[in-house]
């Protein structure tokens, strides 16, 4: 899992037909530091992480297999909302 | 597998349910340079399964082995911690816990 800052909504009419009725974000990845890193992404969220939140992003899409099948292309899924990251002294 | 060391705590109380009573751990992947463990590269979070803490050096794996370890089974996780490194030897030099 990573960190990531939610940035915004994404909506699409015409996709692929197990995404229908998927909350899609896009997220970008933070480091430790709380800089971003890497190319914004697609993030399908079930907690309604709101703009701005911190959440944890899972690859494994196993939850979703599970609920709208094996042929989903959704990847990266909001796994929860960070409430706080605890870091070691002086950093 | 690979080497981290642990930089942080994550706590969320929104999460998966199965998400349940794991411990979180914030890591950085370490890099040799110059035969000593330098930590680089992206942060991660971890689920936590051997009982570590801040500053210590762990190996982990990610991908969908992560969620083979007793406490990570039907979770979606993707990065988990197996264990706790004593000693690293590179080429030769021990590096002692980096």
């Amino acid at each position: 899992m990573f960190l990531a800052r939610i940035d915004g909504t994404v909506t699409s009419t015409v996709k692929h037909p197990t995404l229908a009725g998927l909350r899609l974000l896009i997220g970008q990845r933070l480091e430790a530091d709380g800089s971003p890193s890497g190319d914004p992404l697609v993030l399908v969220d079930t907690f309604g992480a709101r703009l701005g939140a911190t959440v944890m992003v899972t690859t494994d899409n196993e939850p979703l297999r599970n609920k709208v099948g094996n042929t989903t292309p959704a990847r990266m899924l909001v796994a929860g909302i960070v409430d706080q990251v605890y870091q070691e002294a002086g950093r | 597998m690979f080497l981290a060391k642990v930089i942080g705590n994550v706590v969320a109380t929104q999460k998966s349910p199965e998400f349940q009573g794991m411990k979180l751990l914030f890591i950085q992947p370490y890099i040799n340079r110059d035969k000593t463990l330098v930590p680089s590269g992206s942060s991660i979070v971890a689920v936590d399964s051997v009982g570590a803490g801040v500053g210590e050096c762990v190996l982990f794996t990610q991908g969908s082995s992560a969620r083979l370890t007793h406490n990570t089974k039907g979770a979606p996780v993707d990065a988990v911690i197996v264990g706790i490194v004593d000693t690293v030897e590179v080429e030769g030099t021990v590096v002692e816990k980096p």
